[in-house]
């Protein structure tokens, strides 16, 4: 069967194949609506929008969240208080406790500082000129 | 029904004319039945798809782009709603076969030939099946088709090429038809 006999025949049996749909089915369906099954949607923002919106607000939260917070790791050598000392990272959680450690540290390198200080201004005092 | 006036009913149902929406229920409800009919639905289950496609075609009316034709977008809701069914029948309903046709017509034409579709029901898969249908039955277009099942115009054009081909080789080889009813 060449392809011009083939689809003459398919539309033409085509037109031999009636179905009628039964007429309650279209009544049940406005009944339905009637009954304010299928109200009519207004919906002017889409699924995409809102998944849009969604996505947005999301990712301003994030941004915010992440510009709010300190910096991760501290310019090297801004915590270093001493030649060996391990630098101090403020990180999240543990940034507090580790500043409060280094202002301690700080405070014990100034006291011994001051104490040599002390020690060799009184030794140079204490020196007797004419001896 | 002109695509003015289906354009006009559209307008009004959309507003909320229950009646506007009745005549394009009025339209399109035995072709949408016979569709899922053929495809393979139950009686059952086609009246139950067709009356839940009407009632989403209600509710998302907005959601209708004039695009496409009103009905290519039932088709794509009724292939939606049909897509959680069983749609095994591998025979077409007997009374959806040549209506009108009583025994006694039926013998005493010996001209009349054999309904093709049956027989292409048989022998084709039924998504290729389908494709042939919505070209050759409802007179869609290969982009129409496209968007009722859901797959690229591509994958259509080749699904109709090699559906054509596979019924014209087996209806000759398996002489479904006998020649001079093929040539009547």
């Amino acid at each position: 069967m060449n392809r011009q006999d083939l689809e003459h025949r398919l539309r033409a049996d085509a037109e031999r194949l009636g179905a009628s749909c039964p007429p309650h089915l279209r009544h049940r369906v406005a009944e339905r609506i009637r009954h304010g099954e299928g109200r009519p949607s207004h919906r002017r923002i889409g699924v995409p929008a809102l998944a849009g919106a969604f996505a947005a607000t999301v990712f301003a939260f994030v941004s915010v969240w992440v510009l709010w917070q300190p910096s991760g790791v501290e310019r090297h050598g801004a915590r270093t208080v001493d030649l060996n000392a391990t630098p101090v990272v403020a990180k999240s959680d543990r940034m507090l406790a580790s500043r409060e450690a280094a202002l301690e540290n700080e405070w014990q390198l100034l006291e011994r500082d001051l104490r040599i200080l002390r020690d060799h201004v009184t030794a140079t005092f204490d020196k007797n000129p004419n001896s | 029904m002109s695509p003015e006036v289906e354009r006009d009913l559209v307008r009004r149902a959309r507003s909320g004319s229950l009646d506007a929406f009745d005549a394009l229920m009025r339209a399109h409800q035995d072709r949408l039945y016979r569709f899922l009919l053929v495809r393979g639905a139950s009686s059952a289950d086609a009246q139950d798809i067709v009356q839940e496609t009407f009632l989403a075609a209600w509710r998302y009316l907005d959601g209708y782009r004039e695009r496409w034709r009103f009905s290519t977008w039932l088709y794509t809701i009724a292939r939606r709603q049909a897509s959680g069914r069983r749609m095994d029948h591998a025979e077409l309903p007997e009374s959806l076969v040549d209506p009108g046709e009583g025994p006694d017509q039926a013998a005493s034409a010996g001209q009349r030939r054999e309904n093709i579709w049956p027989v292409a029901r048989k022998l084709l898969p039924s998504e290729w099946f389908g494709v042939l249908w919505l070209y050759y039955a409802e007179d869609r277009k290969t982009g129409e088709i496209a968007r009722i099942l859901g797959r690229s115009a591509a994958w259509v054009k080749v699904t109709l090429h090699r559906s054509r081909k596979r019924l014209a080789e087996l209806i000759d080889a398996a002489d479904w038809l006998p020649e001079e009813v093929v040539s009547k």
